[in-house]
């Protein structure tokens, strides 16, 4: 008796030990798989300071020896770097805020308002997320460049203020969450719709409209496409085109290029540190309540 | 609110993003399909009018059956990988600890970055004479497995699917995380009990209950893959003769170096035509959840 109970306690312990073991190998994997991952991240930055002869040597040296932080000072001025960080702003912000604005009112429209034809109409718009912009990009390419348009930035910033297929859908999501109750109250006291929405939605839907704006922002700063066949004049280019330029010029330089690189993706990496949660949100919002 | 007012009410949110989208979208995907029909150099305003010539051309030509078959290897490959690979991740890191939680973000963030900085990271990697990857293969004595990886026609393309995965993985990882946590636990904890454990429980309890997040994602795959352009135009601009080109790096090599708008126009509508049959086949081909009406 006293074996048996023994035993079942050392098969118990066992069977924690192997819980524990086989969790600690997942988190052994999962760290290994993460470094590889963050590797080209490392690899990006301690090539940024190393020095011409340094670069390539027989084995990675991961931390530079000499440290050459010339690097950048010389890569920012091979390359106007500032000129195109504010040209970047500069887009990044009217884009945000079109897309922001001109999303949220016919969202609206779609969750919170009863009118015919509103699936058909929406089901038509999610038809164009499907649209690869590639279909539509000659087309539009060409009524830009009859308006005169191409080489400003008014093909970029333009249309993000009729709004985007994707925002509208991913704020109709949120907003259908909203008791429909606080509406019809409101509707009782005699509010306006105008008014519910700007004193009831929006207030409720402020992590929805960040991550809409955070997207939009993203979008932005990483387009390459659009400032390539749009962007004529160098000094107009944004950092994703301005950077190519630079590995055109520099592709035998890799400790600037390198610089160049890390001094683009930073503001990206200290964006994203502070908002990964409304990013996370954003992509369960699309994925799973679709 | 009278019913009339209301009526007002609603156009005016609606129709000013109604009529300016379909400025922006709607118009074009017509002149799209109407420009395909056109002999068209761009520069010039003459068009001459020649029915469905570029689409015969087009079937004819024998890189956009090359590029397409790019296109759809791209797909198979990377969509097996990224299936694979963030499911398990998914399922790993799901939990809610700090640890768990930073493993997230740093899958995630190469989601965020430039795909200019990814295509310049990944050229460094596989630089032939002393990127990382040959330098390590040269380390553990895989000399002769250290090739011009992007210069290979054989391994140009595969470079780039690699690249693609990378920048890609988090936002998979994230998708079926969040589905994840979608399934009570006492489902989970059920199926343990009955003895579920491992790729039984994957096989059997796991992806059944994921069947329309993996459909949702097989599609936006299959977007991606059939869309994809700034990677290997940024990487390998096609070559090495051609064996990267890709439906998009021809269109516009088409477009904006030979002016070819119609024909460049055609190949557009052929891609979409495609992206759609595509999604159109994954979500019927996985309709039915094959756990779901097995008495």
């Amino acid at each position: 008796m006293s074996a048996q109970v023994t035993r079942l306690a050392q098969w118990r312990q066992s069977k924690v030990w192997r819980k524990r073991i086989a969790t600690a190998v997942v988190y052994v994997v999962l760290i290994a798989l993460s470094i590889s991952f963050l590797a080209p991240f490392a690899l990006m930055v301690s090539t940024s300071l190393k020095t011409e002869d340094r670069i390539f040597t027989e084995h990675i040296e991961w931390i530079p020896n000499p440290i050459r932080w010339q690097n950048y000072t010389e890569a920012l001025q091979s390359f106007p770097f500032l000129l195109y960080l504010r040209n970047t702003l500069f887009v990044c912000a009217l884009v945000v805020v079109g897309t922001v604005i001109s999303s949220a009112l016919p969202a609206y429209g779609f969750a919170r308002l009863r009118w015919k034809g509103r699936d058909v109409m929406f089901l038509i718009m999610l038809a164009t997320i499907m649209l690869p912009a590639q279909v539509t990009m000659l087309p539009v390419f060409v009524m830009f460049r009859n308006l005169g348009w191409t080489g400003t930035y008014l093909p970029l910033v333009v249309p993000p203020f009729f709004g985007s297929a994707f925002a509208i859908f991913l704020l109709r999501q949120f907003f259908l969450t909203i008791p429909q109750e606080l509406s019809d109250a409101a509707r009782i006291d005699g509010c306006s719709e105008w008014r519910i929405f700007w004193q009831i939605i929006v207030p409720l839907s402020v992590p929805a409209l960040a991550t809409v704006a955070l997207f939009a922002f993203i979008g932005a700063w990483t387009d390459f496409i659009n400032p390539l066949v749009y962007l004529t004049d160098e000094s107009t280019y944004t950092l994703a085109v301005g950077l190519q330029t630079f590995v055109g010029r520099h592709s035998s330089e890799w400790n600037l290029l390198m610089a160049a690189a890390t001094v683009v993706t930073l503001p990206l990496m200290v964006v994203f540190f502070f908002t990964q949660k409304l990013f996370i949100e954003g992509i369960t919002l699309t994925g799973i309540k679709g | 609110m009278t019913p009339r007012a209301r009526a007002g009410f609603i156009t005016l949110f609606l129709l000013p993003a109604s009529a300016l989208y379909a400025l922006f979208v709607v118009i074009p995907v017509v002149q799209a399909f109407a420009f395909s029909l056109y002999r068209w150099r761009g520069i010039s305003a003459n068009r001459t009018f020649i029915g469905l010539e570029n689409f015969q051309q087009l079937f004819n030509d024998p890189l956009v059956w090359r590029a397409l078959s790019h296109n759809l290897l791209l797909f198979v490959g990377t969509s097996v990988v990224i299936l694979t690979v963030s499911l398990a991740l998914a399922h790993a890191v799901g939990a809610e600890s700090a640890l768990a939680r930073f493993l997230r973000s740093v899958y995630l963030f190469p989601q965020v970055i430039s795909l200019v900085v990814v295509a310049i990271l990944w050229m460094f990697i596989l630089n032939p004479s002393f990127g990382i990857l040959n330098a390590t293969l040269k380390a553990v004595g895989l000399k002769e497995w250290a090739i011009t990886w992007l210069g290979n026609p054989y391994t140009a393309l595969a470079s780039i699917g690699v690249a693609h995965v990378w920048h890609a993985l988090g936002f998979y990882i994230m998708l079926f995380a969040a589905a994840l946590r979608t399934i009570p636990t006492d489902v989970m904890e059920a199926a343990t009990l009955d003895g579920a454990t491992g790729l039984v429980r994957l096989r059997y309890v796991t992806l059944p209950l994921l069947w329309a997040v993996l459909r949702i994602a097989l599609v936006y795959m299959a977007i991606g893959t059939m869309n994809i352009f700034s990677l290997v135009f940024l990487m390998t601009q096609g070559g090495p003769d051609r064996a990267t080109e890709v439906m998009l790096t021809y269109l516009y090599e088409q477009a904006f170096k030979h002016s070819e708008f119609g024909y460049a126009t055609a190949l557009a509508v052929v891609n979409f035509v495609l992206v759609m049959a595509l999604s159109g086949a994954i979500l019927t081909l996985f309709r039915h959840n094959p756990q779901e009406g097995r008495g």
